[in-house]
């Protein structure tokens, strides 16, 4: 007897219009296996029939049934208790059934059918408009702070374009990217500006908080990514006979062509020398080791060289998933095989909240992708699946076993 | 089925056998839906669905004593409900084609366990599904247009957003609910496709 969740699987995809060659074999052979499964799958197929079925077929209602019915059932059973239930049949909720029919019709992409039957009844419970939850957090944004070379400290927001000045130098600030003179020289009345105040170079400083994000292009042209609670220290020209930088946090790097002029990232005691590539950066103080993820081109980390789809962690080099690793900076949450510990790191810094557990933490890896643009509670419901709970109040999200009694 | 599963559905059983009323709870809690969704399959009428199951578990207390095994009270109830079923099918005036169908398979004495098993779980992932829209602002777009049959303008006036943003995200949410269809291992949430392997 096949695993009656799994053929239920096949049906979903097979009415979702996405089932595979291989499975829609296998989903015939169980259809042609008896009359009734035969029957069924006409059900399944005939609109009217199963949409009539899906009416009742639904939790909540299935739950209400379920405690009145018993109640009906005992109070016959032993008539001389005194059980309460009501005793007129309860009237179907037409829109009940809409809201679902309607959204397994669209599901299914047969609108055209909903459209021909649907009556222009007034629904008997009006639609309230949808309520924000309270305690929600939203995602992490464009977020940064712009260290000038004098000290000077500029709140870089996504608001409309500016203009910050650093001496003679004119950065643009829009729309989450801060933009340095291609040239990577300051230019006043056509004469190169060198950037140096008393002999030494004059350095900025990116850094985003907790729940923020920022890019920035470099003098040279760089791109850089910063994910939240990350920085770089950049000198504002690049004069020297290397491009130097520092940085803490993940940044993901689009290093401009230069081969003249080593690109170097100096993060915490390690050196990583990249000649015109893309490759991530994971420095995170709190995460267990320094990953350095190469997309393309060729970095030296420390001593060790990587080709593109490799990391290097603690000078060991290893194929890794390039996918993964960058995913943060398309949007994205990727777990592969990841502890809850692990999660939660990376939900903290982007929603900004700080993460307690209590209790025996819940075990688990958890293999996944998830929209970064969601708001915590969004990720929270998603991620929670019965492995754990949690409450959330002001900025602290504690974590409880599943097993807690509220 | 695990060994334990085993263990304590004889115990339920036999507990019933003893006319312990927690026993039979249990047994109800486990079989109500299954059958529900059996009934509903041959009666049109939820009320008179329910009818049937709630009359074939009055019927299963009356004789919890002649229940020899958990196998046993399985049957019953099924083969019970379905007999309730047969019946009102056959007083039915006008029946349709389909319902003709669904009698030949009762007299057929067909053992459709497994497919009501494969209907109520079918159900349950697309109600899940649903559920797990992101965002309330897509459920009630898609509601808006579905179930109160308005156009995007209409939508677009209500929820204070523009048109294209309606288009949007009913384009977004149709792509997410065939996506999350069409990933192995078994559906679960949209947007996030989790699992938790221990």
């Amino acid at each position: 007897m096949a695993d009656a969740q799994h053929i239920a699987h096949l049906f979903a995809m097979s009415l979702a219009g996405v089932l595979s060659d291989e499975d829609k074999q296998e989903l015939d052979a169980w259809i042609n296996a008896s009359d009734d499964h035969r029957l069924f799958a006409d059900e399944v197929n005939d609109r009217e029939v199963f949409l009539s079925d899906l009416q009742t077929l639904q939790p909540g209602y299935l739950s209400d049934r379920e405690q009145q019915t018993l109640a009906r059932i005992k109070a016959e059973l032993f008539p001389e208790r005194e059980i309460k239930y009501s005793m007129h049949r309860i009237h179907f909720l037409k829109t009940t059934w809409f809201r679902y029919a309607a959204a397994i019709i669209l599901i299914f992409g047969i609108g055209a059918y909903l459209w021909n039957t649907q009556q222009k009844a007034k629904p008997l419970i009006t639609s309230t408009k949808p309520v924000p939850v309270k305690n929600d957090v939203l995602p992490g944004g464009q977020k940064a702070t712009l260290t000038l070379s004098d000290g000077k400290k500029i709140e870089l927001n996504n608001a409309a374009s500016e203009t910050i000045t650093d001496g003679s130098l004119s950065i643009n600030n829009n729309n989450g990217q801060l933009v340095y003179g291609q040239t990577g020289r300051g230019e006043i009345n056509g004469s190169v500006v060198q950037q140096r105040d008393n002999g030494k170079i004059a350095y900025n400083t990116m850094s985003t908080p907790s729940g923020g994000q920022y890019q920035v292009i470099l003098p040279d042209g760089t791109k850089v990514w910063l994910n939240a609670v990350s920085s770089i220290t950049y000198p504002t020209v690049f004069t020297d006979e290397n491009r130097t930088v520092t940085i803490n946090g993940e940044l993901y790097f689009e290093v401009a062509k230069n081969i003249h002029k080593p690109f170097i990232v100096k993060v915490a005691n390690q050196q990583i020398t990249v000649l015109g590539t893309e490759f991530n950066v994971n420095a995170y103080t709190d995460e267990p080791v320094l990953k350095t993820s190469l997309i393309e081109g060729s970095v030296r980390v420390g001593s060790q060289v990587l080709k593109p789809g490799e990391a290097c962690i603690n000078g060991k080099v290893f194929i890794t998933n390039i996918e993964q690793d960058v995913a943060w900076k398309k949007g994205v949450f990727s777990f592969s095989q990841a502890d809850i510990k692990t999660v939660m790191r990376q939900i903290a810094r982007w929603y900004d909240v700080q993460v307690k557990f209590v209790g025996e933490l819940p075990t688990g890896k958890l293999t996944g992708k998830i929209d970064r643009n969601l708001t915590l509670i969004e990720v929270l419901d998603l991620l929670s699946q019965s492995k754990f709970k949690y409450t959330l109040e002001k900025k602290v999200l504690t974590i409880f076993p599943a097993n807690t009694s509220k | 089925m695990k060994q334990e599963e085993i263990n304590i559905h004889e115990d339920w059983a036999a507990d019933l056998r003893n006319s312990d009323e927690a026993a039979f709870d249990k047994i109800y809690a486990h079989f109500y839906q299954r059958l529900f969704a059996m009934a509903r399959r041959f009666v049109s009428d939820p009320a008179d669905a329910e009818d049937m199951v709630a009359e074939s578990f009055i019927r299963l207390w009356k004789e919890r004593e002649h229940q020899k095994d958990w196998s046993a009270i399985s049957i019953f109830l099924h083969v019970n409900v379905k007999h309730r079923c047969f019946d009102w099918l056959r007083h039915q005036r006008q029946r349709t084609k389909h319902q003709d169908r669904l009698v030949q398979l009762l007299e057929s004495n067909a053992d459709d366990l497994e497919t009501n098993l494969v209907r109520l779980e079918l159900f349950r992932l697309i109600n899940e599904a649903i559920d797990r829209l992101p965002g309330e602002k897509m459920k009630e777009i898609l509601l808006m247009t579905y179930r109160d049959g308005l156009k995007p303008s209409e939508i677009a006036q209500q929820l204070h957003i523009s048109v294209q943003t309606v288009k949007n995200q009913r384009v977004k949410a149709v792509k997410l609910l065939r996506e999350a269809f069409a990933h192995q291992p078994p559906l679960l949430a949209l947007l996030a496709l989790l699992e938790w392997t221990s």
